[in-house]
């Protein structure tokens, strides 16, 4: 007999346990740890989009604010350009008008020693006009420059005209104070005699009359009263010898203004 | 000779016995079960799994997959029944390898009480799904007169079930011992290997007859 009864209900049995067994520890355990992972994964997948999701919403607003950083910068660099622009115009002046004050301070400087040339000029000149003049008056009529000079203005005061001439005396006479004659050297007797018998006979009056040396003045001899003068110069000589250096100087110092200061602007 | 592991008696008490077959299907038995609460005692939840639980899921897994290919919608309901079959089958078939053993499963008696069970399963689970009507209904299909051979053809299939999977094994091991006998060397070897194939194909078989005739109850009014 193949089949046993007894065995086939025995293995009924059995087959039956097994399946309630495996049904406990295999199906239940496994099904539920698969759904558990399901659940995982699902809610990682969800999360994982929320993150994408959140990353997304940062990546554009970081982009943005890159933009944003981006025209900002620009402004910026642009603010910055204008600003240098404005300063270097600024520093450019600012720089023009020192050249301009340099130029100024150069030329001035230049003009006082133009004028303490042209005085240093005129002095040595004049010094240099009595020495020639004294030595060629002495070597050519034998009589001192001061001889000469006295002459001439003898001479003035004698030929002077009666408009003049009334002046002075008029001057003269209502002063009380002495008649002043000054001259660069001092006058030997000879000389103040004849000046004084000059002066008597021209506007007959017995006038006193006070003799100065003063080594600053250029003329020759001067008479002044009361605010009146009557003088004998070598100023016109003089004059024309300043007006010939004056015009040289001049020309001189224009070149030299054009080629200085002019070099040290930038 | 002998065909069947019913005839190793080793107690007996009247009517009742403890024969070879009931003694091995317990120790298929304590295998199975030792293994799954050895192998489920630590499951993991997280992503990274470990070897043995991935191996288990992915059995739990395909026979899930075979169940719902063949037509049931939910097959986690009856993933307990058809589950079991096919590895209590494919276990004891497997265990043909061990030399001296004898598979249960070339016993008449084990492969008719499986039969027994999907016959009563099938009930079971089609009363289940569509009502006792709905059932009994379902042998009238198409006509009336078509009820003794919806009967006759329920009770044969029960029947070619046993014998299929009692022929099969029982020739296997029987071609592997005369082969013993008569060519001791390698070819038994072969022949064994494809006893193992055989015994994987016919667990599969049996568990996939069990499930369209399952589906069959469950869905004839679909």
């Amino acid at each position: 007999m193949l089949i046993d009864w007894f065995t086939v209900f025995a293995q009924l049995v059995n087959f039956l346990i097994l399946m309630a067994l495996l049904k406990r520890f295999l199906y239940k355990p496994i099904m539920q740890a698969l759904t558990d992972r399901e659940n995982k994964i699902a809610g990682q997948l969800e999360e994982a989009r929320k993150i994408k999701a959140s990353a997304e919403r940062e990546r554009i607003e970081y982009v943005d604010k890159i933009e944003r950083f981006e025209q900002q910068r620009e402004s910026l660099l642009k603010q910055v350009h204008d600003d240098a622009a404005h300063e270097r115009e600024k520093l450019i002046k600012a720089a023009r008008i020192e050249a301009d004050e340099l130029r100024s301070a150069w030329q001035q400087a230049l003009k006082n020693e133009q004028n303490r040339l042209h005085r240093e000029l005129m002095r040595n000149t004049r010094e240099e006009v009595f020495a020639i003049s004294r030595k060629t008056l002495a070597d050519l009529a034998s009589v001192s420059l001061e001889q000469r000079i006295c002459e001439a203005f003898l001479q003035r005061l004698h030929t002077l005209d009666d408009s003049d001439k009334n002046r002075l005396s008029d001057a003269i006479q209502s002063s009380s104070d002495p008649i002043r004659v000054r001259s660069v050297f001092a006058l030997i007797p000879e000389l103040k005699n004849a000046i004084k018998q000059a002066v008597s006979d021209v506007f007959k009056v017995n006038a006193t009359i006070e003799f100065d040396v003063d080594a600053d003045q250029i003329s020759g001899i001067e008479l002044s009263a009361n605010g009146r003068k009557l003088s004998w110069n070598i100023a016109e000589y003089l004059q024309n010898f300043e007006s010939s250096i004056d015009r040289t100087l001049t020309a001189k110092t224009v070149s030299q203004s054009h080629s200085g200061p002019d070099a040290h602007v930038v | 000779m002998r065909l069947s592991s019913d005839q190793i008696i080793f107690w007996q008490y009247g009517f009742i016995k403890l024969n070879g077959t009931i003694v091995t299907t317990w120790a298929i038995m304590l295998v199975l079960v030792v293994g799954a609460i050895l192998i489920t005692r630590n499951l993991t939840r997280s992503l990274e799994n470990k070897r043995w639980q991935s191996v288990l899921e992915v059995i739990v897994i395909t026979l899930n997959q075979q169940i719902e290919e063949v037509g049931l919608k939910r097959p986690e309901k009856y993933l307990g029944f058809l589950g079991t079959l096919f590895l209590f089958i494919v276990t004891a078939n497997l265990f043909a390898i061990l030399p001296g053993y004898e598979p249960p499963t070339g016993s008449l008696s084990t492969t008719a009480a499986l039969a027994i069970a999907v016959f009563i399963a099938v009930p079971f689970y089609g009363i289940a799904e569509q009502g006792f009507g709905g059932y009994l209904k379902s042998y009238l299909k198409p006509t009336l007169i078509m009820l003794p051979f919806n009967i006759i053809g329920e009770l044969s299939r029960t029947l070619a079930l046993a014998v299929r999977l009692f022929g099969n094994m029982m020739s296997g091991t029987m071609i592997v011992a005369i082969l013993l006998v008569v060519t001791p060397l390698f070819f038994p070897i072969i022949m064994n290997a494809l006893g193992l194939l055989t015994g994987i194909v016919q667990a599969y078989i049996f568990t996939i007859l069990a499930t369209v005739y399952i589906a069959a109850a469950t869905r004839r009014h679909d």
